[in-house]
């Protein structure tokens, strides 16, 4: 299941990220690594980016970087 | 006491600007950074001053990756600093300590200061400062830059004798290890909970970035801007041109009075005084666009344009966050290119400064004004088919630009916590942009008119006497007229008017109403005046536009390609439309045009073709990609040539 796929208000957690090192580090600079917590605010539709929420943060990622990162979804506590 | 250097460190948005203005107040001077166009903010405390303080640059961490994390970082490890001061958004503790653990292997002293204290408390957080102290092995004060707490405590720090961190561990941490040990530590230092304006934010996002409302929001907000910008600025404008026509006259009678060379006087009066008006007569208007620009951005209101605007422009090879330099260049073209200094891809942002000139500036727009009142009985249908034509021509260039490897993820927006900007903060960088504006831009501009004024009134034979048919202006304008006869205009008045626009947009009318007698008789047929205003719309912008484009993209050749680019397009343009007007009319025009628009077109395609081409062979990515197996096959069947690289392109993000 890719980030991509969630659907709205749905969490998980990151398994890999199957983009370049650059980005990968960019990434991690807002918190998004291996077993973090991501929260789906709004999912991408008609390729609008993704928004999520990840540490505090809200952040937008466009659907075709989101595709590339594989998560498992958790149900939230 | 000696002097000291404290550098202000932080993520983008963690307050640090409003921390900066309270500790410095107006005893602050900006400029670049040696050889970059990342922005250099100093200033000195404003109870002592042996206290220097250094704004630097907002980031994420220290992987040197983007522009101004390099400049941190050679900042860091090249100048005497005393202090680190870093600060972080308490309401997003866990990400700052990313950059935190990365300051502190520097092995510099630091304290940290947790900002927004105010709201940690407001929403109960629970916070154990004393725990993150130990954790770090430095001092932590508790601030809110905002509101003012805790300034005090801070500044008592900046005299204590600081040392870099206590805790040795902390220094031996490889990169991928820091992010594990704060996500380690952070439980026991706060707890994890959204706060108040983080479930506002939520709320308001819904509507601000929703397609169908989220754009009519935009629209409106941006109509308020310009009309507020247009009208007020104008106004002013007006005012400052007139008080300043009284004061040149004034001063050209004394002047003459007193037996002053009248040459002498001519140069003051309709050289300096005249330039000088035309860059203040901008000045409000720039005022309120800054200002409101400003509000905007500080908002967090930027963010939310940039990703609504996203979709539709990576498909023209541009960055949703193009979106606020077009909307600035509608104003003036200047801001609008240094507006893209937020773009982070590099190419993106290329293109974007390339296709700002294309817009409608504030100047553009009164010559359209003044053109459909001459020649259109004042139709509102011109200036909206101008506005039209620069988007179409926009998103048609765009799509033949620069296509080259994308970086992968260049896209990654945060979309900040509303937060209503400090006055005092919008104030001061209102004052700071003003200041550049007038030594950077007016100094061009001020240059120009005078040489200008010396084309004007000197030729062959010397000074003209008035005589505008010696002068070396006429003598250009008749050369190069000829160059514009397939678009349907060939006078000299028109030539020399656009050489004229080229110092600035507002000296077309001006000119052409200054060298004859009466403009109605320049163009002969209405598609002419169409074709000599969408020629003036789309060539290359104003000079001052031209040298901020040359600071942004730090290469002269690139500058001579947008030139070229806008140059060319401008022609095409005004070909078409004189072009189809002449269809309708039917007159000799109609071969010549024809002829010279094949050449133009099969000249134009065979420049791109060569260009595609060299990308490709230039394009790494199809080779090395062997990330994701499905990807490097679907590329493989695919074939050769140019469509291989743009599909891998997309596929990789490469």
């Amino acid at each position: 299941m890719f980030l991509s796929d969630l659907e709205d208000g749905e969490m998980c957690l990151v398994k890999k990220i199957n983009l370049s090192g650059d980005f990968i580090k960019r990434l991690k600079d807002f918190g998004i690594n291996q077993k973090s917590k991501i929260k789906i605010i709004r999912k991408s539709k008609n390729n609008c980016p993704v928004i999520f929420l990840v540490k505090n943060t809200f952040l937008a990622l466009r659907s075709e970087d989101a595709k590339k990162i594989l998560v498992e979804k958790i149900n939230e506590e | 006491m000696k002097n000291r250097n404290i550098c202000l460190i932080g993520n983008p948005n963690c307050g640090k600007t409003t921390l900066f203005n309270s500790l410095t107040h107006s005893h602050q001077k900006v400029g670049n950074w040696a050889g970059v166009t990342v922005e250099k903010k100093e200033g000195k405390y404003f109870k002592d001053n042996n206290i220097n303080i250094v704004d630097l640059p907002g980031l994420y961490s220290l992987n040197t990756r983007s522009l101004d994390e390099r400049v941190v970082v050679d900042y860091l490890k090249n100048s005497q600093v005393d202090l680190i001061v870093n600060i972080i958004d308490g309401t997003n503790l866990e990400r700052g300590l990313y950059l935190t653990l990365n300051l502190i292997k520097l092995n510099i002293p630091i304290i940290v200061a947790v900002n927004m204290i105010d709201q940690i408390r407001k929403n109960k957080i629970d916070f154990n400062p004393n725990r993150l102290s130990e954790f770090l092995g430095v001092p932590i004060v508790c601030i809110s830059a905002k509101n003012n707490i805790g300034i005090n405590n801070l500044v008592d720090a900046f005299y204590k004798d600081n040392k870099p961190t206590k805790n040795i561990k902390l220094l031996g941490l490889n990169n991928n290890d820091v992010y594990s040990m704060v996500d380690q530590n952070i439980d026991s230092i706060i707890s994890n909970k959204l706060t108040l304006s983080h479930q506002k934010t939520k709320a308001i996002d819904t509507v601000l970035t929703n397609g169908f409302f989220g754009v009519i929001i935009f629209f409106v907000i941006i109509f308020l801007l310009y009309y507020t910008s247009l009208k007020l600025g104008g106004k002013l404008g007006d005012y400052i041109i007139d008080y300043l026509a009284i004061f040149s006259k004034t001063a050209e009678k004394t002047l003459v009075g007193c037996g002053v060379n009248v040459i002498a006087v001519d140069l003051l009066v309709n050289g300096v005084i005249k330039g000088i008006g035309s860059v203040l007569s901008f000045l409000p208007h720039l005022l309120i666009m800054f200002s409101l620009m400003t509000i905007l951005e500080e908002s967090g209101y930027a963010s939310r344009v940039a990703f609504l605007f996203d979709k539709i422009f990576y498909k023209y090879n541009l960055s949703g966050k193009s979106v606020i330099p077009f909307v600035l260049s509608c104003g003036c073209t200047t801001t609008g290119i240094e507006a893209t200094k937020i773009i982070e891809d590099s190419r993106e942002r290329e293109n974007t400064i390339l296709l700002s000139p294309f817009l409608p500036c504030g100047a553009k727009t009164a010559v359209f004004g003044w053109f459909s009142y001459v020649f259109f009985d004042g139709s509102a249908l011109i200036s909206l088919f101008m506005y039209s034509l620069s988007i179409v021509v926009l998103l048609i260039v765009a799509k033949f630009l620069n296509r080259s490897a994308k970086t992968e993820g260049a896209f990654i927006l945060e979309l900040p916590v509303f937060r209503f900007p400090k006055i005092k903060d919008i104030l001061s960088v209102l004052w700071l942009k003003i200041k550049e504006f007038l030594a950077k831009s007016g100094s061009v501009i001020f240059a120009i008119s005078i040489i200008i004024w010396l084309m004007l009134n000197f030729g062959f034979k010397g000074y003209t006497y008035k005589n505008i048919e010696l002068s070396f202006l006429y003598y250009i304008g008749n050369t190069i007229k000829y160059l514009f006869y397939p678009l349907g205009f060939c006078s000299w008045e028109a030539s020399v008017s656009i050489i004229t626009g080229l110092l600035a947009k507002e000296g077309i009318v001006e000119t052409l109403e200054i060298i004859s007698l009466s403009p109605q008789t320049l163009f002969t047929t209405p598609q002419s005046i169409l074709s000599f205003m969408a020629f003036n719309l789309l060539c290359p912008p104003c000079v001052a536009s031209i040298s901020v484009a040359k600071r942004e993209l730090k290469s002269a050749k690139k500058v001579f390609k947008m030139l070229g680019i806008e140059f060319l397009s401008a022609y095409g343009v005004s070909l078409v439309i004189n072009f189809v007007g002449n269809i309708i009319k039917y007159d000799f025009g109609l071969i010549l045009s024809l002829v010279i628009g094949i050449i133009i077109a099969i000249g134009f395609f065979l420049s791109l073709k060569s260009s595609v081409k060299n990308k490709c062979c230039n394009c790494k990515g199809c080779k090395n990609s062997n990330e994701i197996q499905n990807d490097v096959r679907l590329y493989e069947r695919i074939g050769n040539g140019a469509r291989r690289c743009l599909f891998s392109r997309r596929v990789d993000g490469r």
